[in-house]
């Protein structure tokens, strides 16, 4: 039975995975995702294109607050730009889509620069309400800048298109998505097996003591601010590219809140909790609408109306029942379950 | 907290992942889509939480009895009529992925509900790839019929005529034309639009416009801005606002004591925003281009009302509730003139004729052969009566 | 001159309002170090609660007044003892996002038992405008600044000269070494949420009085963090004063240089504040200089 704790080599400590059959199930869960749209409609296939898309981004807050433990509100602010730059780099400047897309990534780690020096100085909450000024003031300076972003009236874009290939569709731009995600996915657990994912897991745990052990902090809570920054800016792209119109009204402060909420229920730190905690909270409305079917048609004449009110409620219960009961969120559970079904039948 | 609880809640969220695969299926065939021998189905999106739910719930409820009238009286042609009403919280990703949903999942045959105007434009490519008939209302945006879309119609004039008709009174009927006119316009594309209209009033009769303040949306305290136009002496005002901010500056208006003729736009007319204006005592303005609570149309619907919808939202009833009854009529009528032979673009050819069809006094006639197919209400003025809390109307429906 | 009067009087009545809410978010940093976002819903809630008992025939004032604070305290301490207590010594961030989720739910719940049409609040001062001198003033809006006044004093007196206000400084420090010392922490906890709640219910009830009953009372709360930052998460004084130079910076704002930046000057002052002078103008606890 393999229990992954006992390395003899520092390779080993440092590997993605050090026993082949890990891959063949990776391999094997790629190949499910690639042929899924053949099975699923385009309204399951526009929801898992949104898991991914968000998942991007998701991982790039769980970089700053579950691996550096930085508190942020500020990631409604970071896909505005995201998805700013993307639009008015594709439509007013003509920059081809892909390019754009990274290029709107680096815009957002720039402007992050803009909240991550100042807030050096500040820890914990200090910093979660300077991110939260930080998306209001982002969000009033699109307004005011209308002849760069057209202010209130939004802006319309064009879909993607990889050298003349274009992604324009649900099927193509899900595949578009999928590959995203991957290359995100890669990049995120190769940071984390660096000397640079390992000095944030200690900025989070013990900063003095990091600090101690000649560990820059300035350098490195900068650094976690724009990689995270980057990656929410790209996602912010991902999202303008989907639904190819953009506006201040998409991405409010409420969407900071449920980011977060994705972190915490899927398992702070954990990539694989990142992508589960996403996948949970776009997939909770879905889920409720069944459970009201399943229920039956007397429950909803009952509630009638009220049904979105106690929707939205479901979805704060969930937050409560996962901080709760599993604090290590989604992560912990499918922990638990290849513990359980490892230890079978001798499982508890 | 006791481990079995622990574990009942592990094995409850491994769930989902199941539960995924299940909904997401195939679709099932019909006739056209969203037709059978029986029923035709037709979609809403509205935003029935959220910011906006107090108008997203009254245009489904207004949908809702227009169906349920049709349905009482045999369907149309024998078929009834079945809608599935997806809420998008006002935010417009969503709204892109519940029109999606109710297009590829439920096979919607049409839609009469379209939500808010930028979450409208959002849906606008979705909706023009599956080419489906679609009935714009609730919130009429220009931007939505400029290019014209094949299958788009929709009813309502432009925003601007909100803001041109109130002045227009003033200066015509209200011997205002020396007044210092002001505006309090929202900051973003609709209340530009007012601001537009305003404009137009003011070039038209020469007017001497003292300020133009605009706001955000949301701003709830409004000392400064009044403050500002008593400044400059302002004394006939144009309300850009939506309910409780026409309440709470109206109260600033009287605090300052300040003697001031008011117009605002279609959204004063709700029960609420009348209701709460109504301490401050000023008989403000109002133009529609619907019937209102107090109008013989407006009663005739309301007993309906009381009759087919649940108390909640006979209790809500307002213009736009009018507005998704009307939206729901003109688009069943469009399939009624297909007969038995009911396909999107049978139903498509007819509203392109639709000419002067009549909503029984709830508005004025409607009309969708033009280039846009918009049909461009006329507009009544209302004025409200603070002391009995009710909206009297001043003109009949008028075209401008 | 009498438009800037008029424009600071303004200032100081919407202060009023974000200094009453920073007072919450205050009272709750200093006892438990924690921040708790759901401060703006807990206020909407005590709103709504207080419109159905103004609604009970024959209520006057102060017997509404007297109820309104009871359910305060009492769901103060309900919220302190079923979401809060549970989650001691799990991290910070665990434990402000439970505020989080609590906001969402109540939130919901509010507006499933209430709707969400907005209602004009039952006016037990009478509605006529109140004149002195070229001021004028309604009874809802004197209310609300003899309220946050009072409260301001009572507040001082509570920390300057009680034990309670000293404990809870320490709790705030470090729970652990508090226990130690033989410090109750559960009930300072309890304590310092039960006036939480408290100023939860002056704050809506002065919204209420002033404005209207609506769900939007849920957002003073976002819009009372400048206020606290301002003066200081962990003075409750403080945070009264950051409230009125916030409502006035609004209005000053507002009226001298229109095109909507009265909305961000709050969010603008935060910032420059935190560079200057990073625990606010009155508050004591140092940020980590990393």
């Amino acid at each position: 039975m393999r229990t992954r704790t006992y390395q003899t080599s520092y390779s080993g400590l440092v590997a993605l995975s050090t026993h082949s059959v890990t891959w063949v199930w990776v391999g094997l869960g790629i190949l499910v995702l690639v042929l899924l749209p053949t099975l699923l409609s385009s309204f399951g296939l526009n929801m898992l294109t949104a898991i991914f898309v968000t998942s991007v981004g998701i991982l790039g807050l769980n970089l700053l607050s579950g691996v550096a433990g930085q508190i942020s509100l500020g990631h409604a602010g970071f896909l505005l730009i995201g998805a700013y730059a993307q639009a008015i780099l594709t439509t007013d400047y003509r920059v081809p889509s892909l390019l754009a897309i990274f290029l709107s990534g680096l815009v957002a780690a720039v402007a992050s620069l803009v909240v991550g020096i100042p807030s050096l100085r500040l820890k914990g909450l200090y910093l979660a309400i300077t991110t939260l000024a930080f998306t209001f003031i982002v969000r009033h300076i699109v307004l005011f800048a209308e002849d760069i972003t057209r202010g209130s009236a939004g802006m319309p874009l064009e879909a993607l298109s990889v050298f003349g290939f274009s992604f324009k569709g649900d099927t193509r731009f899900y595949y578009a998505a999928l590959v995203m995600v991957l290359l995100f996915i890669l990049m995120t657990l190769n940071l984390m097996r660096t000397r640079i994912g390992r000095a944030w897991l200690a900025l989070r745990d013990h900063d003095i003591a990091a600090r101690a052990m000649g560990i820059e902090l300035i350098r490195y809570k900068l650094l976690a601010f724009m990689v995270s920054s980057f990656y929410t800016g790209v996602a912010g792209a991902m999202v303008a590219l989907q639904t190819r119109f953009i506006n201040v009204d998409t991405f409010s402060i409420l969407i900071s809140i449920e980011a977060l909420a994705m972190v915490i229920v899927g398992g702070m730190g954990r990539v694989h909790g990142a992508i589960l905690g996403t996948a949970l909270i776009i997939f909770l409305p879905e889920l409720l609408n069944i459970s009201f079917a399943l229920v039956g048609d007397s429950f909803r004449t009952l509630m009638a109306d009220r049904i979105y009110e106690v929707k939205g409620m479901m979805y704060g219960v969930v937050i409560l029942l996962f901080l709760r009961l599993e604090p290590e969120g989604m992560a912990g559970i499918w922990r638990k379950l290849k513990r359980f079904w490892v230890q079978w039948p001798l499982s508890q | 907290m006791s481990i079995k609880l622990k574990k009942a809640f592990n094995y409850l969220a491994s769930w989902p992942a199941l539960l995924f695969m299940a909904c997401a299926g195939m679709p099932a065939l019909a006739q056209d889509v969203g037709v059978t021998a029986t029923e035709i189905l037709i979609g809403e999106v509205q935003p029935m939480s959220g910011p906006a739910s107090l108008i997203g719930k009254a245009g489904a409820a207004g949908s809702k009895l227009a169906i349920a009238e049709i349905n009482a009286g045999g369907g149309i042609n024998g078929r009834k009529l079945r809608a599935i009403y997806e809420d998008d919280g006002y935010v417009p990703a969503r709204s892109v992925s519940a029109v999606k949903k109710l297009i590829d999942s439920d096979q919607v045959f049409g839609l009469t509900g379209t939500t808010g105007s930028s979450h409208m434009v959002a849906m606008l490519p979705t909706i023009e790839e599956a080419k489906i008939p679609t009935m714009v209302h609730m919130a009429p945006n220009p931007a939505v019929v400029s290019p014209r879309r094949p299958t788009v119609f929709m009813i309502g004039p432009d925003y601007d005529y909100a803001g041109y008709v109130p002045i227009r009174y003033m200066v015509e009927k209200m011997n205002k034309k020396d007044g210092k006119y002001a505006i309090l316009y929202q900051d973003d594309d609709f209340g530009k639009a007012l601001l537009a209209g305003y404009l137009k009033a003011v070039k038209q009769y020469g007017l001497n416009s003292v300020a133009e303040i605009s706001f955000k949306r949301g701003a709830k305290d409004f000392s400064a801005e009044v403050l500002s136009l008593k400044d400059k002496g302002a004394n006939a005002v144009y309300l850009g606002t939506l309910t409780t901010e026409s309440a709470s500056i109206m109260s600033e208006f009287r605090r300052l004591d300040m003697d001031v003729t008011l117009g605002s736009l279609w959204a004063g007319q709700l029960p609420a925003a009348v209701k709460l204006a109504a301490p401050s005592g000023y008989k403000y303005l109002i133009p529609d281009y619907y019937a209102s609570n107090y109008d013989p149309a407006g009663q005739a619907l309301m007993e309906k009302a009381k009759k087919f919808l649940s108390a909640d939202d006979y209790a809500n009833f307002n213009r736009y509730t009018v507005s998704g009854y009307v939206g729901t009529m003109v688009f069943a009528e469009g399939i009624r003139r297909c007969g038995t032979n009911v396909t999107r673009v049978c139903v498509v050819s007819e509203l392109n004729k639709l000419h002067n069809f009549s909503t029984g006094g709830l508005s004025g006639p409607v009309s969708f052969d033009n280039p846009k197919a918009q049909a461009v209400l006329p507009i009544k003025l209302f004025q409200t009566d603070p002391e009995s809390g009710t909206v009297k109307s001043l003109t009949d429906f008028v075209a401008y | 001159m009498n438009y800037f009067l008029n424009l600071l009087m303004s200032g100081l009545v919407i202060g009023t309002l974000y200094g009453m809410v920073a007072m919450g978010f205050a009272i709750i940093y200093r006892a438990t170090g924690m921040v708790n976002f759901a401060q703006g819903e807990v206020m909407m809630l005590i709103a709504y609660m207080s419109y159905t008992f103004a609604t009970l025939p024959g209520v006057t004032f102060i017997p509404l007044l007297a109820c309104v604070l009871l359910a305060a305290i009492v769901l103060g301490l309900v919220i302190e003892w079923a979401f809060i207590r549970p989650m001691l010594g799990e991290p910070m961030f665990s434990r402000v996002m439970v505020t989080i989720g609590l906001a969402v739910v109540i939130r919901s719940t509010v507006i499933l038992i209430w709707g969400v049409e907005p209602t004009a609040f039952p006016r037990p001062f009478g509605s006529a405008v109140i004149r002195f001198g070229s001021m004028a003033l309604y009874p809802g809006q004197i209310f609300s600044l003899a309220t946050l006044a009072v409260l301001s004093l009572v507040m001082w007196l509570f920390f300057r000269r009680s034990r309670i206000g000293i404990a809870m400084r320490a709790t705030s420090n470090n729970e652990t070494t508090a226990l130690l010392m033989g410090i109750n922490v559960k009930r300072i906890s309890a304590i310092a949420w039960a006036l939480s709640a408290v100023f939860a219910a002056f704050s809506g009830l002065s919204f209420c009085l002033m404005f209207s009953l609506e769900p939007e009372i849920s957002q003073m709360g976002l819009r009372g963090f400048p206020a606290t930052i301002l003066g200081g998460l962990d003075s409750v004084v403080g945070g009264a004063l950051g409230g009125l130079m916030i409502g006035i910076a609004e209005n000053l704002a507002g009226g001298y240089l229109g095109r909507g930046l009265k909305e961000i000057a709050g969010f603008v002052l935060i910032i420059v504040v935190l560079m200057i002078k990073p625990y606010g103008l009155f508050g004591q606890r140092e940020i980590e200089r990393v």
